[in-house]
């Protein structure tokens, strides 16, 4: 659902994961973490919006 | 006797429900001509922009805004309000945290513009005519407010010193922040004029302590169980986050809380609770299980904002939004 959401909002839902890892499972939680962070580093930034602070800035504010 | 105080109310992007909300607070609006002057109104009475303009700053002692802030003429007014005001209120949901107008901030101003000039099937435009910001006309130039990227709360375009939640805010608390204002005993800064726990609290509908849904259904395609909590039923009710005040009018009635009221005090962000309050009620062994229950919710994120949108923290992020024809 909460991926969903995340598409809704733009956000891609690539960027969100959930795993059950035991505390035993050292090797497995590291391995997760690195290719999460690598798929996260490939996806880059989210690309700024309307809801850039820069543009309310000049809509309203100016 | 003391002299009069000055009201003025002023109607942004907004249906006119809660001008309306305003006289049906019948014959205590005696009391309010009593105690207040009404020095500009526009949809009551014959009021232009230049009677406003006439009105000297922190001439006005309370000044009500209603509706989101939705064009660049909505910036001008919310501005104008403000210096001219001693207190501002923002009054009902979309002045409040953008309502029903924000939900259009999942599209561009664009794409909200293709739709309703071009792809609305009761419109026939085939040489896709727009609306034109000036027009010269023989008496001189006309312009049209231009409408800005995203809808604003209020307080997103000028500081705000109370809100009157709800759409539209319900009489008894217009008369308690009448009241305030008459007695001189305002709150703090800040405050939302309305309860400060959540729906569910003044909910008469019983509940077990365990909720478990199996299935979502839509209100309007199952007979609901008048004493049941609509959530245990399955049926989609945003109560659990929803600021209460309102004596859940709504659900008394049949239908369920939309959530008008805004978060509670001790919610940051409406949507995110709503979604781990829905989230946690459903019971699944599998993720599989999971999403097909939560599968069935359609639109999540127009349930979880129905008003709030402008509020969200995560904001709508278009840079990685689908377009619609995706």
């Amino acid at each position: 659902m909460l991926k969903k959401v995340l598409q809704q909002m733009g956000v891609n839902p690539e960027r969100l994961r959930l795993e059950w890892v035991s505390a035993s499972e050292a090797q497995r939680f590291a391995g997760i973490v690195k290719e999460f962070t690598e798929q996260l580093q490939a996806l880059g930034p989210i690309p700024k919006g309307v809801e850039d602070p820069a543009v309310a800035e000049e809509e309203v504010h100016a | 006797m003391p002299e009069k105080f000055k009201f003025a109310f002023m109607p942004s992007a907004s249906c006119g429900g809660c001008d309306i909300a305003v006289v049906d607070i019948d014959e205590v609006i005696l009391k309010v001509a009593e105690l207040a002057d009404i020095v500009y109104w526009p949809t009551a009475l014959d009021f232009k922009d230049k009677d406003l303009e006439a009105i000297p700053d922190g001439g006005i002692t309370v000044g009500f805004f209603n509706g989101a802030v939705r064009n660049d003429h909505d910036v001008h007014h919310a501005k104008q309000m403000r210096r001219k005001s001693q207190v501002l209120v923002a009054f009902g949901a979309c002045a409040q945290m953008g309502g029903i107008p924000s939900l259009g901030n999942f599209w561009t101003t664009e794409e909200l513009a293709h739709r309703m000039y071009d792809t609305v099937p009761s419109v026939v435009n085939p040489e896709g005519t727009r609306p034109q910001l000036t027009y010269d006309a023989p008496e001189g130039e006309l312009t049209l407010p231009r409408a800005m990227e995203r809808a604003y709360a209020l307080d997103q375009v000028v500081d705000v010193d109370y809100y009157l939640p709800g759409c539209p805010p319900q009489v008894k608390w217009i008369v308690a922040a009448v009241e305030a204002v008459a007695k001189g005993e305002l709150p703090p800064k800040g405050t939302v004029i309305a309860g400060t726990k959540a729906v569910c609290d003044e909910c008469p509908r019983e509940r077990s302590e365990e909720k478990q849904v199996t299935e979502f259904k839509r209100i309007h395609l199952v007979e609901n169980d008048p004493e049941k909590c609509l959530l245990e039923q399955g049926i989609m009710c945003c109560g659990p986050a929803t600021r209460d005040g309102c004596e859940a009018a709504c659900i008394v009635a049949g239908q369920a809380c939309r959530g008008c009221f805004g978060p509670t005090d001790n919610v940051n962000d409406m949507g995110a609770k709503l979604a781990s309050a829905i989230a946690s009620i459903v019971i699944a062994d599998t993720q599989e299980e999971a999403d097909k229950i939560l599968g069935k919710l359609d639109d999540p994120a127009g349930y979880f904002y129905r008003f709030g949108l402008a509020r969200s923290m995560l904001g709508v992020q278009r840079g990685e939004r689908k377009s619609d024809d995706e």
